[in-house]
């Protein structure tokens, strides 16, 4: 069953190659071929696809420029796509049949840190240069892997705006309360918070590993209660975090600041709430109210329209980041001016710049050093972008609750 | 601290009470484990949340009418579905159960997305405070009308008609029937009776929780403990199994930390298993097979 369908996307594909030779071999052009093994079945379809659209924004983007400049010679992209039905090992099959059939001269790559972890091996053995924009477990970038990059901040990044922004308040705040369900993400997000709050001086005054699901929050706020922080981090998904402020709020618990590494900017956040959630903060990748532009989207409302209009849908920020990936490799490959992996990868640490979705400049271990996570809080009911400030719609309110 | 930990579980508890009684009843009638109780109550808070969005209706006016609702789906999942294979295997019972549950929650995922709802009422969130104590406003008053739910039920089993035939048919089918009593409806009342308690605790539910399609996974495995430790069929076991679990995790949360809550709730699962087969207050014909 398998096989025969297996045999049915190759005959299938191998049919679109054909056309798509039809169609070049009249003009001859240079292609640059890159790899694409996302999911688009199984767990992970969702993000899949939108990763998959993001990157074909970008590869739509640039040929509609004219392509992609190399030593006076004009490639054009095209990105050679499987779907790897949110498999670890299938991903890992595809992305070595992309790099020894297909040839491709680079890959993006797929959706989540544990897909990636296993293509991450095959391509790193062929040298092959990957961007992977939603690859964020930290345990990725500790390896030694010389040809694997992400341009979005990774897990244990998940809160530290949020500190960063009460590092600009004045008095200070002294304590932090950092609580989270048990489970991996959140778990590398609130450690990753830990040391950076006690680096920043503020002292870690209660922690709490819920289980995942728990029906009931009100033991970790009697916990906080008696910890009297002046922050609450909360490192969980939405449902949890709806539940953390409920319960906060039950037992009367009003820090200066509640910070959630969960997007406080979507309407469930917002209705489930009411107004328990005025003056809540919350991390996000991406918002279209982000004002960092590139040569093909000026900002990311305008990424949000194009993507709106092509695909009929509003993207999530798995397609900005897919649309960011290209940018920035495009710009890796222009400033190299070769499609050599070594070269490339050269330019890759050396390049600084911004698109539409992040600011850039990569570390020796694959990171990006200046990542752009945002932070939005609640104010008089809509959500409004207050840090970093270059991008900022408001002035964040602090203490939270201050003035209502 | 101390106090808030008691305040805590105390009023966790009768929410979980009141979610375990229907599910315990089923069992202990029929020797039905009804996988779908879960979905029952989650049916329960979005029958609550759209009659709260739609007109206005607080959840608890509106609870006669959530309760109303569920026996209806109770009583036909029992008539049309379970009635069938009564007394065949528990096995069956529970593949039919666990089937419907995921029925249920991927039509409530087609009619009402994954999308995370809430029934915000003025009230919502507010707590009383005694002393040091803060006791939230409407985990108080669920907690009284779940031990007044609690106490209906008990004596609409000891006192009223209906009731006494539930509990003959529980003791011995073929003599109930000798007595006139129609075992297949007895059936098909108590299935609804069930659903209908299942619908109140998601109607309280509803105040206090996001509501999803997922939402009575959360509570399962709460309801199978509770009902074990209090005596499968037991009423007046399950309330006090459920304030005795909410206590344990409040207890476990705050000298162990949060992340024991369920690890030491579910050793006590296995102790009582071990030491206590019947539960607390079990009786010996209750969840039988006769």
């Amino acid at each position: 069953m398998k096989a025969r369908g297996f045999a049915r996307l190759a005959a299938l594909v191998s049919c679109g190659w054909l056309l798509v030779l039809g169609a070049l071999g009249a003009q001859a052009q240079d292609v640059l071929k890159i790899g694409v093994a996302v999911s688009q079945s199984g767990t992970f379809v969702r993000e899949g696809e939108f990763l998959r659209d993001g990157y074909q924004m970008w590869a739509d983007s640039a040929n509609a420029a004219g392509g992609i400049k190399v030593g006076g010679k004009t490639y054009k992209v095209q990105l050679v796509t499987y779907d790897d039905a949110s498999q670890a090992q299938t991903s890992a099959k595809l992305t070595e049949k992309l790099i020894t059939e297909d040839k491709v001269r680079f890959l993006f790559g797929p959706y989540s840190s544990g897909i990636a972890n296993a293509t991450a091996a095959i391509s790193e053995r062929y040298k092959i240069l990957t961007i992977a924009p939603l690859a964020t477990a930290t345990n990725l970038f500790t390896r030694g892997y010389q040809y694997f990059f992400c341009p979005t901040a990774t897990g244990n990044a998940g809160l530290w705006p949020v500190l960063y922004l009460l590092q600009q308040v004045t008095p200070k705040p002294q304590s932090v309360a950092i609580v989270g369900p048990d489970d991996l993400f959140p778990n590398i997000a609130a450690e990753g918070a830990k040391t950076k709050a006690e680096e920043l001086g503020l002292k870690v005054v209660y922690t709490a590993k819920y289980p995942k699901g728990a029906p009931d929050l009100s033991a970790v706020a009697t916990g906080i209660k008696a910890g009297n922080p002046d922050i609450v981090l909360g490192s969980g998904y939405s449902q949890d975090s709806i539940l953390l402020v409920k319960a906060m709020r039950e037992l009367r618990i009003v820090p200066k600041a509640i910070g959630l590494a969960t997007a406080v900017a979507v309407p469930d956040f917002r209705t489930a709430l009411g107004a328990a959630a005025e003056g809540v903060m919350g991390v996000d990748y991406w918002s279209p109210a982000l004002t960092y532009g590139d040569q093909y989207f000026k900002n990311s409302q305008q990424f949000y329209d194009d993507f709106s209009k092509k695909y009929g849908h509003p993207p999530y920020y798995h397609a900005a980041a897919g649309a960011a990936a290209g940018i920035i490799l495009q710009d890796a490959i222009e400033t190299a001016q070769s499609l050599d992996t070594v070269k490339v990868r050269e330019a890759m640490l050396k390049i600084a710049g911004e698109t539409f979705y992040t600011r850039y400049k990569f570390n020796p271990d694959g990171t990006n050093s200046v990542a752009t996570l945002y932070v939005s809080q609640i104010l008089n009911g809509e959500p409004k972008t207050v840090f970093p400030p270059d991008v900022a719609q408001a002035h964040y309110r602090y203490p939270a609750t201050a003035g209502k | 601290m101390l106090g808030q930990t008691i305040v805590n579980g105390l009023l966790t508890g009768g929410l979980y009470a009141i979610a375990a009684i229907g599910f315990s009843m089923v069992w202990g009638v029929m020797g039905i484990i009804n996988m779908a109780h879960g979905s029952f109550i989650m049916l329960g808070a979005y029958v609550s949340y759209i009659v709260f969005a739609g007109l206005g209706i607080d959840p608890f006016a509106s609870l006669p009418l959530t309760m109303a609702v569920l026996f209806v789906l109770g009583y036909l999942v029992q008539r049309l579905l379970l009635n069938r294979l009564m007394r065949t295997s528990l096995l069956l019972s529970l593949v039919l159960t666990f089937g419907l549950d995921l029925v249920l929650i991927n039509l409530c995922l087609l009619v009402f997305s994954a999308d995370l709802r809430s029934v915000n009422t003025a009230y919502t969130s507010q707590s009383l405070a005694l002393g040091p104590l803060l006791v939230p406003i409407v985990r108080l008053a669920v907690f009284l009308l779940a031990l007044m739910l609690a106490g209906g039920f008990y004596l609409f089993l000891n006192r009223a008609k209906a009731g006494q035939a539930i509990l003959a048919t529980a003791l011995d089918k073929e003599t109930a029937r000798l007595m006139g009593i129609d075992p297949l409806k007895v059936y098909a009342l108590t299935a609804g009776a069930g659903a209908a308690l299942a619908g109140a605790a998601g109607s309280f539910a509803s105040m206090l929780y996001p509501i999803s399609p997922n939402m009575g996974l959360t509570f399962i495995g709460s309801v199978f403990v509770i009902t074990v430790l209090g005596g499968i069929g037991s009423i007046e076991g399950a309330v006090l199994a459920g304030l005795l679990y909410g206590l344990i995790q409040s207890f476990a949360a705050s000298l162990l930390g949060v992340n024991y809550e369920e690890i030491v709730a579910f050793v006590m699962f296995l102790v009582i298993l071990v030491l206590r087969p019947q539960g607390l207050l079990g009786k010996r014909f209750y969840g039988e097979p006769v």
